[in-house]
């Protein structure tokens, strides 16, 4: 690196633009589903204690990294393990993550921006539930249109990402995340008025211990990881940004509470919509772009209702977006050695590419039969084969090298002085060797199927609630 | 920015340049059936008080804001709030429009160039009604043919802004713009000879309450942002090219007052035509393209007539897409250190490209489904995207930031600079700080459905 490396401008800067990668689509409509599905309150609680107990010492574990040394990704593996250059894989892992995630992501978020272009021209006020669901397809259907807005959308990350540290990804991260946070609020105030409130907190914060299960405690902690952006090198590359005399551990834990707060909040903003209406909780894109256009148009001011929803929707993409870019750019100029515009046009040109079957995934122009051969379609391909193997790996072998790789001074190093972090030091680092590794390891195993702690009673006696009734369904 | 900044070289240059990107298609186009759909007289009286009331308080608002800064539009907010930077976006958004704007702007240009060759030719003098309707039926399908244009038209409007204020903009907007009103007189006086003449004064200046509703209030006050050329930064970068030497107020009021006028008369020129015939006045958009050419072709002259008219329509049009160009590019320049002809460049082939859907929105080939899904078709969609929500969303924020935020001092001192109505910044003041963002909330509340203002006019009468 020839020139000084650019930092964050703030602290505020830092975090927001931080939970605002954190917060993805993935919390607007995994989060409230799953928590549905598994069991409510008690699952609630399984994923408060996952990001608690695993999800924040693994943001303090790649917020070091990234600040000790400097780098992104792969040049920060390779700086700390010098002797070992092998470890840089864990690091392509990430990068690799994140250019997979870009290119379906923002076919997705443009699916988004198009929502909002429709919801301001009132188009589906006076359709009924099929014609919306038809729209929906149409629009997905028509490839043109949804490579239109791919383009648009990537060409935005792009331009965002091409400004630079401060100026583009602080300076937009801060004034899209608090304008977020403004309209989830602002939409829970409206959400709380409508008769349905009262059933989707129950819904969501009532125990319910016949639905949960071992594989919900993996679920949660499936969710934890993806919902504060880990194992996709971002944390890596956003903490070097930062300057030597931030606090890292009390960082993470803001940004670690800060996406439980959205998580919830979102979660009570959109389920009181649905049950107003008797419908049943959903998930995907079924849910954003099916049901909810077709319920906020039958409540009053649907338009302004579903246009801010829609720019929350676009806002929580871009904010997470402008990280997938960044990371493989950044690590392409550490590693190529060019400059930032080669580099970020380059990616952005790479994910729009390889994001070209993603859009015409629903409308079969391209690869016609890929749904017969790998079972659901390219979008959904490389949305699973990511979630459930790079980023739980590179999670994995992140986890292993801070806890067995790393020098124990460095890391130390990384930590702020006083009695009070040094036992807190030790209590992160054995978490780092034993227990991450092994449970990230249970949820590979049960994601992939190779064993399910379920149905097999005898593998789960680790779990007190799993109703024996449970195991027959 | 290192070099020193190009200035008008005088006040005919800027107010010839300002009105000529005030009067745009809006007013040809847009003015005269919107003012026919909306109850006529009645329509014309809101629409002047929503220019007094809003239009012209932001005009001078924007001038303000560019030449206290020196800056074009996202400069300009940088300029006036470097603490927290967070409303320079309010600059984007006008940047966004003018972006927007020009890429289906100049389809229409273009089809309105495409009628002057067509004029030339005398090519519709014998055709039916049907026929005529025809031929532009095949013009707008025709996907290469509108691509032709849009080009050309694109081509022209960078090849005038590449070569700068003085020696481009400025130049040609005062030949543009004097040409544009000596043939809209001309065009006038021969329209006070038809038969319909009387009937259409009595059209545009007879009230007629039953025809007006709320939703025409705004409308009217769309148009007074669109006749204006508002919330486009426009005129942030028109008036950073003005020196400290003349009045603000004063300058504002010459261009908001000639808009006026050439509004007026606009509609005095194309409904004598239509009413002459006998044809109701509420055509639509295809007024100019459809309903015109036959009319012209059934009076005497038509040749030169028609010629005459779809010149000034170009006119009109060129003179207002040269600063769309404009501000998009300067803000380039300022902000990314390219040369203006760099800048330029980038600008027209981008918004030449982001332009072909429009110009192929008649046509099916691009985007298919784009009507079924959005509901109309891709030129409709930006336009209204445009005229409804991103220019008064950026007027609003402009008002809320100039009332608000920006530093009394400096708006007061630009604003009484020279003026003999130095009395007015108070009030001007209250209006910014509080009348034009309250209208222009009531108006996007209304749009949205939230609330129907309607109920509450009939409640009251």
């Amino acid at each position: 690196m020839s020139q000084v490396r650019e930092h964050w401008g703030s602290r505020l800067g830092f975090i927001l633009a931080a939970v605002g990668s954190a917060i993805g689509l993935g919390v607007l409509w995994k989060f409230p589903y799953t928590v549905g599905k598994n069991g409510g309150g008690l699952f609630l609680f399984s994923y408060f204690i996952c990001v608690i107990v695993i999800g924040i010492p693994v943001l303090i574990g790649e917020l070091l990294l990234g600040r000790r040394s400097q780098r992104a990704a792969v040049g920060a593996f390779d700086v700390l393990s010098s002797d070992r250059p092998k470890w840089k894989v864990a690091g392509w892992f990430g990068v690799l993550s994140s250019f997979l995630i870009m290119s379906f992501y923002s076919v997705i978020a443009g699916w988004g921006m198009s929502y909002i272009l429709m919801s301001l021209n009132g188009f589906y006020q006076n359709l009924s539930s099929d014609e919306i669901s038809k729209v929906f397809e149409k629009l997905s259907h028509s490839g043109s249109i949804t490579l239109f807005w791919h383009c648009l959308f990537t060409l935005i990350t792009m331009s965002i990402v091409l400004s630079g540290v401060r100026k583009g990804i602080e300076f937009w991260s801060k004034l899209m995340t608090r304008t977020l946070f403004v309209i989830l609020i602002g939409l829970f105030f409206y959400s709380m008025k409508l008769d349905g409130f009262h059933k989707a907190l129950e819904f969501i914060f009532y125990p319910d211990v016949a639905s949960f299960r071992f594989s919900s405690i993996l679920e949660a902690l499936g969710l934890a990881f993806f919902t504060l952006s880990l194992g996709q090198g971002i944390m890596i590359s956003y903490g070097s940004y930062m300057r030597k005399k931030e606090n890292i551990p009390q960082m993470a834990c803001v940004i670690g509470f800060s996406v439980i707060f959205v998580a919830i909040l979102a979660a009570m903003t959109i389920f009181p919509v649905i049950f107003t209406f008797g419908f049943e909780p959903q998930q995907g894109t079924g849910l954003i772009f099916k049901t909810l256009p077709y319920l906020f148009a039958q409540l009053p001011g649907s338009l302004v209702i579903s246009t801010i929803f829609f720019t929350l929707f676009f806002f929580t993409a871009l904010t997470s977006a402008i990280p997938f870019i960044e990371v493989v750019a950044t690590n392409i100029m550490e590693i190529a050695n060019w400059p930032r515009k080669k580099a970020v046009l380059l990616v952005a040109l790479g994910t729009f590419l390889f994001g070209i079957p993603s859009a015409l995934s629903f409308s079969h122009g391209l690869f016609p039969s890929w749904q017969n051969v790998y079972g659901t379609n390219f979008l959904d391909t490389i949305d699973a084969f990511v979630s459930t193997w790079i980023i739980p790996v590179g999670g994995l072998l992140t986890a292993i090298f801070i806890g067995w790789r790393l020098d124990r001074q460095i890391s130390k190093d990384e930590f702020p002085l006083g009695k009070t972090w040094a036992r807190f030091y030790k209590l992160w680092h054995f978490f780092m060797k034993w227990i991450i590794p092994l449970t990230i390891f249970l949820i590979i195993l049960q994601k992939s199927g190779v064993i399910n702690f379920d149905g097999d009673c005898y593998g789960s006696n680790a779990v007190e609630h799993d109703a024996s009734g449970d195991s027959s369904s | 920015m290192n070099q020193i900044r190009e200035h008008w070289t005088g006040r005919i240059g800027f107010l010839m340049a300002a009105i000529g990107s005030a009067i745009g298609l809006g007013i040809l186009w847009k003015f005269p059936y919107t003012v026919g759909q909306n109850g006529g007289g009645l329509f014309l009286l809101s629409y002047f008080v929503c220019l007094v009331i809003v239009g012209i308080p932001i005009f001078i608002a924007e001038i303000i804001l560019g030449r206290s800064s020196q800056r074009a539009a996202v400069g300009a907010y940088e300029h006036h709030d470097p603490k927290n930077g967070g409303w320079k976006v309010v600059g984007w958004f006008g940047v966004l429009a003018s972006f927007l704007i020009m890429s289906f702007y100049s389809v229409i240009a273009g089809w309105g160039m495409s009628y002057i060759l067509m004029s030339l030719n005398g090519f519709y003098q014998s055709l039916s009604g049907n026929e005529v309707d025809a031929a532009y039926e095949t013009l707008t399908r025709s996907g290469d043919i509108s691509l032709f244009w849009h080009f050309l038209f694109t081509l022209i409007t960078t090849g005038i802004v590449l070569s700068g204020v003085r020696k481009g903009i400025e130049k040609w907007a005062k030949i543009m713009t004097k040409v544009l009103l000596a043939l809209l007189v001309l065009l006038f006086l021969y329209a006070m000879s038809l038969d319909g003449f009387g009937k259409a004064v009595n059209f545009i200046f007879h009230p007629n309450p039953e025809d007006f509703k709320l939703t025409s209030v705004i409308e009217a006050l769309g148009l007074a942002f669109w006749t204006l050329s508002i919330g486009q930064g426009i005129m942030i970068s028109y008036g950073s090219y003005m020196k400290r030497s003349s009045s603000i107020v004063q300058m504002c009021m010459i261009v908001a007052f000639s808009v006026i006028v050439v509004a007026v008369l606009a509609a005095l020129v194309i409904f004598p035509v239509v009413f002459t015939f006998d044809l109701p006045p509420e055509a639509g958009p295809g007024l100019i393209f459809q309903t015109l050419p036959y009319l012209f072709a059934k009076l005497p002259g038509s040749l030169v007539l028609s010629t005459m008219f779809f010149t000034l329509f170009v006119f009109t049009a060129l003179t207002s897409a040269i600063p769309l160009i404009e501000v998009v590019a300067t803000n380039l320049m300022e902000l990314k250190g390219f040369s203006r002809k760099k800048a330029a460049l980038l600008v027209g082939l981008a918004t030449f490209i982001f332009g072909i859907p429009s110009a192929f929105s008649n046509t099916s080939t691009i985007f298919p489904g784009w009507a079924e899904i959005y509901g109309m078709d891709f030129l409709k969609t930006i336009d209204s995207l445009v005229s409804i929500w991103v220019i008064p969303v950026g007027g609003l924020l402009s008002a809320l930031f100039v009332g608000w935020v920006m530093d009394k001092k400096v708006s007061h001192s630009e604003f009484v600079y020279g003026t003999k109505v130095p009395f007015l910044y108070k009030p001007w003041r209250i209006f910014m700080r509080w009348i034009v963002p309250l209208t222009i909330l009531i108006i996007i509340v209304q749009k949205s459905g939230l609330y129907d203002f309607d109920l509450l006019l009939k409640g009251a009468g």
